[in-house]
């Protein structure tokens, strides 16, 4: 295919995708929905500590990321890295308990 | 050529690439599983097909501008004179999965009226927390090889990864989780979300149009 044909072949693709995107949007019924509500949500148990499922993954993931690192020979990048993957995870633990311990007071 | 590769030339020694792939298959399987249990089957697609479709394409167009590749992957998607790893591809939905969740839990104990303003900062915040993440990955991948940034063009880096990058990660989790969070709290039936969601990241075809005529 010529480099203008391709150039074509995607704006056909992107103006039916809007054209459909549209249409659904425009004929859709709205319907009653129920309140949002707090999504149930897993626990992982480390020890003493219980931690939701997300953060405890987004923290393996920093962690192994680190560890590849360290054993690549790249420590000062790793380091700064790993420093600035934890604000993610600290702010939710932070948040977290912040909750948990509110609702111990009540 | 086919739009699935296989690598054939695939050296199996093991390096750190296979523990980067083997992580994120792994964690891509628990949320997907996890997904389904806590939301069932059409909004785990909807949280995890979208962004699929659209980091797919992102990747490959960026490809096919000659910034970068990956080389040593065992599959690929090959289309737009780009090939993306599937793992990749993969790896773009547990990125949306959860820096999405992280920052809406987060975001929901400061602001809690459900108004388009919530929308944007939690998807501000998805964004931030993307950028924290890619920060440790990026230089570490380009050092290690498991994506390789054409050095020959002259760009702004930071760790030697453009600059561009870090700001495309922002704007495709931030982006995604936006659009997400918006036919999420829409008032149509599931089918019609699903299927909103599904037709959204192709839009961006029009902007990529004249994107590849004019560059």
């Amino acid at each position: 295919m010529t480099e203008f044909e391709t150039t074509l072949s995607l704006m056909i693709i992107g103006f039916i995708s809007l054209i459909i995107t549209l249409t659904l949007y425009l004929m859709g019924k709205k319907i009653q929905t129920k309140e949002i509500t707090e999504q149930k949500k897993l626990d992982v148990k480390i020890f003493n500590f219980r931690i939701k499922l997300i953060p405890f993954l987004y923290l393996i993931i920093v962690l192994i990321m680190f560890i590849i690192g360290m054993c690549s020979d790249f420590l000062f990048n790793t380091i700064l890295g790993l420093i600035v993957a934890l604000i993610p995870f600290i702010t939710y633990w932070i948040f977290d308990y912040k909750k948990y311990g509110l609702m111990r007071k009540k | 050529m086919s739009f699935i590769e296989i690598n054939n030339s695939l050296e199996f020694s093991f390096k750190s690439l296979h523990i980067f792939i083997l992580m994120i298959f792994i964690v891509w399987v628990i949320l997907f599983i996890y997904s389904l249990k806590v939301y069932k089957l059409k909004k785990t697609i909807r949280y995890f097909i979208p962004i699929i479709i659209a980091g797919t394409i992102g990747e490959l167009c960026a490809q096919a501008n000659g910034s970068y590749q990956y080389p040593g992957y065992f599959l690929y998607i090959s289309a737009f004179n780009g090939r993306l790893p599937v793992i990749i591809a993969l790896g773009w939905s547990i990125n949306l999965f959860l820096f999405l969740h992280m920052s809406k839990d987060i975001i929901m104990r400061f602001y809690k009226k459900q108004n388009l303003w919530q929308l944007f900062y939690i998807s501000t915040c998805a964004g931030f927390f993307a950028l924290c993440l890619d920060l440790l990955e990026d230089p570490l991948a380009h050092h290690n090889g498991w994506w390789v940034w054409n050095q020959s063009i002259e760009r702004i880096t930071l760790f030697d990864v453009p600059l561009t990058n870090y700001a495309g990660w922002f704007m495709i989790v931030g982006g995604m989780t936006f659009l997400t969070l918006l036919i999420d709290r829409s008032n149509f039936s599931e089918n019609r979300k699903l299927l909103i969601n599904l037709t959204t990241p192709f839009i961006i075809f029009i902007l990529l149009g004249p994107y590849f005529w004019f560059t």
